[in-house]
């Protein structure tokens, strides 16, 4: 590679950074586990059902959510930032993914994975 | 001020979370944004010539469960945000979104009037709409060709 491919090179790094440059954060989340299935509950405000993607690749479960800000008005003041939500969470082996339920309200999104049947407890009878 | 008492060194965390926002690679998530746990909810001021405006993240409260009180500097938030209280066979691996009461006055910059607000609660995110007081409001003046 001559040095001007590795300089072109860099530079087409830099563009597409700059092009992508959409902040995200991470939204808070809630884990918990239920006899049946684990929940995710997370604070994701601003979003709604439409502008959620949930993608789950092997063991990982992605979660993005895309904020559309329309307040127009010089900003003063700003706790809150603009940006996407994205987090990602890995889930186990035991975990059914192909029954993954989700559901959005008022910016809180709360995703249901059942476990798998062979792990969910079961009661043994004892034969007299 | 009760999500604070968890955690007593947010500042240090927070500290840290910039840093660690520092060194990160260019891509992928920032950190949960960083303000201190106990300023619940995270309010945005903005002005646009006619009304101040502020926007407030407060996910999973029904509208009327909100308390809102304009006075002419400043406004008051209150309310509650409580899960479905799970049952003794839940477990919670991980808890970081902030529950219980919440009550937030922060000023304004611009006295506003109060008997003209507006809100409205959308996906979690409430929008207050606060005319200003009309002799506050920035006029256009013609300057005259004598």
């Amino acid at each position: 590679m001559t040095s001007q491919e590795i300089k072109k090179n860099e530079q087409s790094e830099v563009a597409r950074r700059d092009s992508s440059a959409r902040d995200t954060y991470l939204p808070r989340a809630d884990i918990r586990e239920t006899p049946e299935d684990i929940r995710l509950v997370l604070d994701m405000p601003g979003v709604d059902s439409e502008s959620i993607d949930i993608n789950v690749e092997r063991n990982t479960l992605a979660i993005h959510g895309e904020i559309k800000s329309d307040v127009n008005g010089k900003l003063l003041y700003a706790e809150h930032r603009d940006g996407d939500f994205y987090r990602e969470f890995t889930l186990s082996q035991d975990l059914d993914t192909s029954r993954i339920e989700a559901a959005c309200k008022n910016g809180i999104l709360e995703v249901t994975i059942p476990k798998a049947e062979e792990v969910k407890p079961r009661k043994i009878k004892i034969n007299s | 001020m009760l999500l604070s008492k968890r955690t007593p060194f947010w500042d240090f965390e927070k500290a840290f979370n910039d840093m660690t926002k520092m060194f990160e690679a260019f891509e992928g998530p920032l950190s949960i944004r960083s303000m201190p746990r106990g300023t619940f909810p995270a309010i945005n001021i903005y002005d646009n010539d006619s009304a101040i405006l502020l926007t407030a993240e407060i996910p999973g409260l029904k509208p009327e469960d909100i308390d809102l009180t304009v006075v002419e500097n400043s406004v008051t938030i209150r309310g509650s945000r409580q899960d479905s209280n799970g049952n003794e066979n839940e477990k919670y691996y991980r808890r970081e979104r902030p529950q219980g009461e919440f009550n937030r006055t922060v000023s304004l910059p611009e006295k506003v009037n109060p008997e003209a607000v507006t809100a409205e609660y959308k996906n979690g995110i409430l929008t207050v709409t606060m005319p200003r007081v009309e002799k506050d409001q920035p006029r256009k003046i013609t300057v005259n060709n004598s």
